[in-house]
């Protein structure tokens, strides 16, 4: 059995790189993998503590199916509106996207 | 029967579907009527099912839900925004031509999200309310789908809003992980101050929340979003979807005030301070309205934290009336900027000149509303500052009640350039001038809401 600590250190990395991803990336589809990647290590996460506490808590398992419709949704918001910006702009390069400042 | 505590919730989704429905089988040129008399009518039992149930504490759903009178006082709060969010839209959703059943449908998901999240105990409930106003907000931003403003205001939320729903819940499964319990009474109460884990947990929920508060550091999306929004849209996100996690962080942080560390509610001070300072600061060089009020809404961010931090019974009382003021007036000056825009007069303060000569009404009711987020007497913001005051001083918090008038007094300078351009400046107003009558409907009754508030405070705390 996989010990806890190594789940949760895995799931640490993968939301840092996640995390990083998100913020420094310029391609706004790389931004939206990037998220997607940090839901999966809240995922692992979840379910690493659920199996922590075994069966009579299914409270994690519970909450990462949550989570997982909810980033599916979210993932389909996310490219309707890159659909629109790239119709207005022609590009999803985010530092092309500078109308908006202070 | 649990489901008559859901009354509120069940009519707002039977609303949203009927909306979607009839809009399948209207006329197109009664489309919008359609619409918008269905939003009201749901958003007016909404408000009946929420008055309802205003005296009833109860769990229910296995400690998913908890109806109690803090969260049905918002309830109602939700249910009279909604209403007068749609009289502001109805006009501005016609001349752009935008499809009225998906913007009414989506305006009420939020508030079905918000609905969800002010009366939920329960992390997970709280992550797919909050979920649900988040991606409505994304899709209402972007609303104006040939405008690349919006668009633009709509990535840009998308993407940081959903780093921070990201981070919320990562935060949230450290706290399950701790406690083996989703349920906020149940983690508190197991809980030890100083824990690691309980920390690393407690800072990423509250890291999640402040973002969507756009609190100092995090609110660089605010003014982006706010600007590129539809006007109604960014009076929506000023009064709705922040109040609703200004709620959910209160349960938070009410709960867990025993076991967080006390650097934690220093951190909340810290951002409390911030929010108020450079909300204040970084407005005073703004010259779009909408992005103006978007680091008002900041600073006033700042200042409700502010009850958080001294959680006192009567910082909380402070917190409902300066809640209720700062909406009706926010709302009224919304309104104010939805009007001047359709008169194709843009949306820079100097669209404002002259507005005092054109339109009397609109240009006394903008004095009203600045006077009141300023904080003079005799409006209810007034009212609502001095409570907070008085709820610090109490807690001998002195140099946090001087910063608070501090702000107050930087605050006047730019929201005095809004009144100089609306009654010392002029400029020729292209006829001819329409009058909307949905708009001055509102500014009406939120210069009622901000005038009684100055005189009789207590109804707010009823």
């Amino acid at each position: 059995m996989i010990p806890l600590s190594w789940l949760v250190t895995l799931a640490g990395l993968l939301f840092g790189i996640g995390l990083l991803g998100a913020l420094l990336s310029t391609n706004a589809v790389r931004m939206l993998i990037s998220i997607e990647l940090m839901l999966n290590a809240v995922n692992i996460n979840l379910v690493a503590f659920s199996r922590y506490y075994g069966a009579s808590q299914p409270h994690g398992e519970i909450a990462a199916i949550f989570a997982m419709v909810v980033g599916a949704a979210e993932a389909a918001v996310g490219l309707a509106i890159f659909v629109a910006v790239a119709r207005n702009s022609k590009l999803i390069d985010i530092d092309k996207i500078n109308l908006l400042k202070w | 029967m649990q489901y008559k505590l859901l009354l509120p919730e069940i009519t707002l989704a039977a609303g949203i579907l009927a909306i979607i429905c009839a809009d399948l089988v209207v006329a197109r040129e009664s489309r919008r009527q359609t619409a918008f008399g269905l939003g009201l009518l749901t958003l007016t039992i909404y408000l009946m099912a929420a008055a309802a149930l205003g005296g009833v504490t109860e769990h229910a759903f296995a400690g998913h839900l908890l109806v109690d009178p803090w969260g049905s006082f918002f309830k109602l709060f939700f249910g009279v925004t909604g209403l007068l969010l749609l009289f502001l839209s109805y006009s501005y959703v016609g001349q752009r031509s935008l499809a009225p059943a998906e913007f009414v449908a989506l305006l009420l998901g939020a508030y079905l999200g918000m609905s969800l999240m002010v009366s939920s105990e329960q992390l997970l409930t709280a992550y797919v309310g909050l979920e649900l106003v988040s991606l409505t907000s994304y899709l209402l931003a972007a609303f104006l789908r040939q405008d690349p403003l919006s668009t633009e205001a709509g990535l840009k939320y998308f993407i940081l809003g959903s780093v921070a729903s990201a981070t919320l819940l990562f935060g949230i499964s450290f706290l399950y992980g701790y406690t083996g319990s989703l349920e906020l009474a149940t983690i508190a109460g197991s809980l030890s101050t100083g824990e690691g884990m309980v920390v690393i947990g407690s800072l990423l929920f509250l890291c999640g929340l402040l973002f969507k508060l756009a609190a100092v550091p995090f609110h660089v999306w605010a003014p982006d979003a706010l600007q590129g929004a539809p006007t109604p849209i960014t009076a929506f996100f000023s009064v709705g979807s922040k109040v609703a996690v200004l709620v959910l962080a209160g349960r938070f942080i009410s709960h867990f005030s025993g076991v967080l560390a006390q650097e934690v509610h220093y951190y909340l001070l810290l951002v409390a301070i911030g929010s108020m300072t450079v909300g204040n600061l970084v407005a005073l060089r703004q010259t779009n309205l909408k992005r103006l009020m978007a680091y008002s809404s900041i600073a006033h961010i700042g200042y409700l934290l502010v009850a958080y931090f001294l959680g006192t019974p009567e910082a909380y009382a402070a917190l409902r009336v300066y809640v209720g003021v700062y909406a009706a007036a926010n709302l009224g000056i919304f309104a104010i900027i939805t009007w001047t825009e359709s008169q194709n007069r843009g949306i820079e303060i100097d669209s404002f000149r002259g507005l005092g000569r054109v339109q009397p009404l609109f240009g006394l009711a903008l004095g009203v509303f600045v006077f009141s987020l300023v904080g003079i007497p005799p409006t209810g913001g007034f009212m609502g500052k001095l409570l907070l005051f008085m709820a610090s001083v109490q807690e001998a918090h002195y140099i946090l009640a001087v910063i608070m008038v501090l702000n107050g007094v930087l605050s006047v300078v730019y929201y005095y350039r809004m009144l100089r351009s609306a009654f010392f400046e002029d400029s020729e107003w292209i006829a001819p001038i329409t009058k909307n009558a949905a708009l001055e409907a509102v500014v009406l009754v939120a210069v009622v809401v901000v005038m009684v508030t100055g005189v009789w405070p207590g109804w707010l705390q009823m």
